[in-house]
């Protein structure tokens, strides 16, 4: 099962002891911050998981691949995710990822 | 912005709550994350975006400098994709007039 805010908030609420509503409204926040560090061109790194941040790309010729017409592909920006160190050691070392996958999806 | 900044922040918006313990939120937020990630669940955060493993498979390569054969063995990576509205966000700012 994925693993949503509703989720999150849930934890939080039974095991550290909050009321419903702040739990949700926190997890909420606790996201937008994330959001808004990363549209205003702040790295967020998150010891544990990674850093997020916003790359910008030049425009560029590009095609569309079912009527092969070639196409202008406007200047953008994409948004980049690094996972640190520690996660992927954590699932280099484990061995259990493949074995929970088969009882769910 | 570190962890910490971002515990600080958060800690701005709930002045009723102890600063430790908007710590602890963090932490058992970001633990749980983690546990989902090692037991290859999703995160999925409407708006935000999803967190997944991707498997990569195991294969020969070579070094392109020494020439010599080496396998790699197969992996397990996290991936990130950004949800829609995060990347339309980010691209206002400098779209968007």
């Amino acid at each position: 099962m994925a693993v949503t805010k509703a989720e999150l908030a849930e934890i939080i609420y039974r095991n550290i002891g909050f009321s419903k509503k702040d739990a949700t409204e926190i997890v909420d926040t606790f996201f937008d911050l994330i959001k808004e560090g990363i549209i205003s061109g702040e790295k967020v790194k998150i010891k544990g998981i990674g850093t997020f941040y916003a790359r910008s790309k030049k425009e560029r010729l590009g095609r569309n691949p079912q009527t092969d017409k070639p196409m202008m592909i406007s200047a953008r920006k994409v948004i980049v995710y690094r996972a640190g160190t520690s996660l992927k050691k954590l699932l280099k070392e484990n061995k259990i990822v493949a074995s929970s996958k088969d009882d769910g999806a | 912005m570190k962890k910490s900044e971002l515990i600080e922040r958060l800690a701005e918006k709930f002045p009723h709550i102890a600063k430790a313990d908007v710590e602890k939120i963090v932490n058992s937020m970001v633990e749980r994350i983690i546990e989902a990630l090692r037991k290859d669940d999703r995160i999925e955060i409407r708006g935000f975006g999803s967190l997944f493993v991707k498997s990569r498979k195991g294969r020969e390569a070579r070094n392109p400098k020494t020439g010599v054969r080496l396998t790699i063995e197969p992996k397990h990576v996290p991936f990130f994709k950004a949800g829609k509205e995060l990347k339309e966000l980010v691209n206002k700012n400098t779209q968007g007039k």
